[in-house]
């Protein structure tokens, strides 16, 4: 296996709050090759967007990188940059952000400027990067509009986000996110907000561009049939840890967590039987403050037993390239250091 | 958009109509007129005049007119660039308006620059260093300044002014220049006079614009497109002045229309504390002795202002923010 570009090890991204600290994400471990999709999946509060932003160091106060957190990004060849690292306002960071990863939002509509034009906000990040002529950054952002498929690219440069439509206001975001081809797209869940139709014309367009452009993509959602479509590789995140890791046909085929079981039982299938009752994971995703030390899932999990009260699993590779947190699976306890 | 401008035009001229003739009655309204106030005022310090001389005064000033005639005489004049009359100064109004007005457009002038001067930067600073000490200094100070009413401060500064720093305290010169010609010794003495006035009736604009501006900013701040230009790789300092700062300044925009009115009557409280030949206290003599032509004069200049005020804020707003759209 080649050199990840992306290592993530032993990522907690903390946040310091007046309640306790809230470990929004508590020890990640994540490899993302180049060229691949990894798909992170998990509900609402799992700590898969704040996992996302912490990559492109976007976490603010109250929220940390804990120490020890490392976020590895190597690049052609060369030594492997930890970004966790980088002070915040360090040259060396915003080299990094927009040229080699770039991230897409989840709502296109609030994360583009309001007061300025398509095309100035595409061609900034081509000038902030590749180029100080104005009019190349012009034939960049052009460039972009024409490949993620906008009709009228020339047109879109002199627009304003509120002109567009939802599904065109993304695919500028995609197009910004392109101005300098990067070496890895973070997707922060960026179909939620779009129509079914929509999200699967957006789906296809990532995944041509991602090898037209010879990109690595972190696919962030909480959709298993987004995941389905779009990923290689699936990481399922319960409360700031990832409880099963594999390939997306093994996640589907043969689920060992039983979050990701219960996940999987969770979405409707066309021509299932109409009596069938939908499932749906009993109780919330608690707060993760002050969580003892146990399972994370066990007061949820219909196969908890005692064990699962009193000590928390660890991450086991059982078979190679599925890993699983579950002493169904494995006996293995987790080490607090 | 020129449609829009002629239209507005058009609604401006129908509003200053109807603030005329609302303006008149109200100024009407109390009993009497200036020439009984005037003749009760002779009477009490103890002069004869008997009803002869009242309907001779009567007539010379048109009072012996109906009111709906008063009006039609006042606007037709007015149309015609003629303010009137004034009662009280044996003048014309316009004459007395002109007078008043290179002080009160210069204090007025003075005071918006040194407001905006104060409060974006200040509320920039507060925004982004929020629940800092710098913060709460700021924060403190701003509602000293917006509840401590502008004339007891006035009387604060005056007292200090003059105890310490031995300044000539009100008006905008010392007496000793009071009707002398223009000088460069005059010129001085005005600008050790200007900083009193200009900070006094700026304090309560400042303090208020720091906290709009704060409020604005700390929402725009937390907005997902300032996320999306961090992503990009911008300074943060770039980033703040070109995302979140040119969004949340948007409101203060709008609301530079709201000045133009402002800058003509100014305080009017802290003005006639200070004792400042403006418009302001002007007005306040006016409505008080019944002098129909000055007050009338002046409301309608400040309503005219009001009007083309809010207009240019409306035009401004549509240039600066590409989502209001104006109809045409």
């Amino acid at each position: 296996m080649p050199a990840p570009l992306l290592s993530i090890r032993n990522l907690r991204t903390y946040f310091h709050l007046d309640e306790g600290v809230l470990k929004a994400v508590d020890g990640v471990n994540l490899d993302l090759q180049p060229g691949q999709t990894l798909g992170i999946i998990g509900e609402s509060g799992s700590g898969k967007s704040v996992m996302a932003r912490s990559v492109m160091r976007l976490v603010m106060p109250p929220g940390r990188i804990a120490a020890g957190s490392q976020i590895l990004l190597s690049v052609d060849g060369k030594d492997p940059l930890d970004i966790a690292q980088l002070p915040f306002e360090s040259k060396a960071l915003r080299q990094i952000r927009g040229r080699l990863i770039s991230m897409i939002f989840q709502e296109p509509m609030t994360s583009l400027s309001p007061v300025h034009k398509v095309g100035f906000q595409i061609a900034e990040a081509a000038l902030l990067h590749v180029t100080k002529d104005r009019k190349e950054a012009r034939a960049i952002a052009l460039d972009r509009l024409t490949r993620v498929g906008i009709p009228n690219p020339e047109r879109t440069l002199e627009a304003y986000p509120h002109e567009l439509s939802g599904g065109l206001r993304q695919r500028v975001m995609i197009a910004m996110a392109l101005a300098c081809r990067p070496k890895v797209l973070i997707a922060d869940e960026p179909t939620t907000a779009l129509d079914v139709t929509v999200q699967w014309q957006i789906l296809r367009l990532m995944a041509e561009l991602r090898d037209d452009f010879g990109m690595s993509i972190l696919y962030i959602t909480h959709d298993l049939g987004v995941v389905a479509q779009i990923a290689e590789t699936v990481a399922v995140m319960y409360l700031g840890q990832i409880v099963e890791t594999a390939d997306v046909l093994t996640i589907f085929e043969h689920p060992q967590h039983p979050y990701t079981q219960s996940l999987l039982r969770s979405i409707p299938h066309v021509g299932r039987r109409s009596r069938e009752r939908l499932e749906a994971i009993a109780g919330t995703v608690p707060m993760p403050i002050n969580l003892p030390v146990r399972c994370r899932f066990a007061d949820r999990c219909q196969s908890a037993f005692s064990d699962c009260f009193e000590v928390a699993p660890a991450l086991v590779e059982g078979q190679p390239g599925h890993a699983v947190r579950c002493f169904l699976h494995s006996k293995e306890i987790e080490q607090h250091g | 958009m020129g449609h829009f401008i002629i239209r507005r035009l058009g609604y401006i001229a129908i509003l200053l109509v109807l603030v005329s003739i609302v303006s008149f009655i109200i100024i009407q309204l109390p009993p009497g007129d200036w020439l009984s106030a005037y003749v009760t005022r002779l009477r009490v310090q103890g002069a004869t005049i008997n009803e002869e001389i009242i309907q001779g005064l009567k007539r010379q000033y048109g009072l012996d007119q109906p009111p709906v005639r008063q009006y039609f005489t006042w606007v037709s004049n007015l149309v015609q660039g003629d303010f009137g009359y004034s009662f009280s100064y044996s003048r014309p109004v316009k004459d007395l308006i002109i007078e008043r007005l290179p002080a009160t457009l210069g204090i007025s002038v003075l005071t918006i620059l040194v407001t905006y001067l104060i409060a974006i930067p200040i509320g920039i600073y507060s925004a982004t260093h929020q629940y800092s000490v710098g913060d709460y200094v700021f924060t403190f100070l701003g509602f000293i300044g917006l509840s401590v009413p502008s004339f007891l401060l006035a009387l604060i500064l005056m007292f200090l002014g003059y105890k310490y720093f031995d300044l000539s305290v009100g008006g905008l010169y010392s007496p000793q220049y009071i009707g002398e010609p223009w000088d460069w010794d005059k010129f001085v003495d005005m600008l050790w006079h200007l900083p009193i006035p200009v900070l006094i009736i700026g304090l309560s604009g400042t303090t208020g614009l720091i906290r709009v501006l704060r409020g604005t900013l700390l929402d725009e701040i937390h907005r997902p497109y300032v996320d999306t230009a961090r992503a990009k790789g911008l300074r943060e300092r770039v980033l703040l002045y070109r995302y979140p700062v040119r969004i949340a300044i948007n409101p203060l925009i709008s609301t530079v229309g709201w000045l133009l009115p402002a800058m003509f009557s100014g305080q009017v409280i802290v003005s006639i504390v200070l004792n400042l030949p403006t418009v302001g206290p002007l007005l306040y003599e006016a409505l008080r002795a019944q002098d129909t032509y000055l007050a009338g004069s002046i409301v309608m200049i400040l309503s005219l202002f009001t009007l083309i005020g809010t207009l240019i804020s409306d035009i401004l707003l549509a240039i600066v923010d590409p989502r209001i759209r104006i109809e045409e």
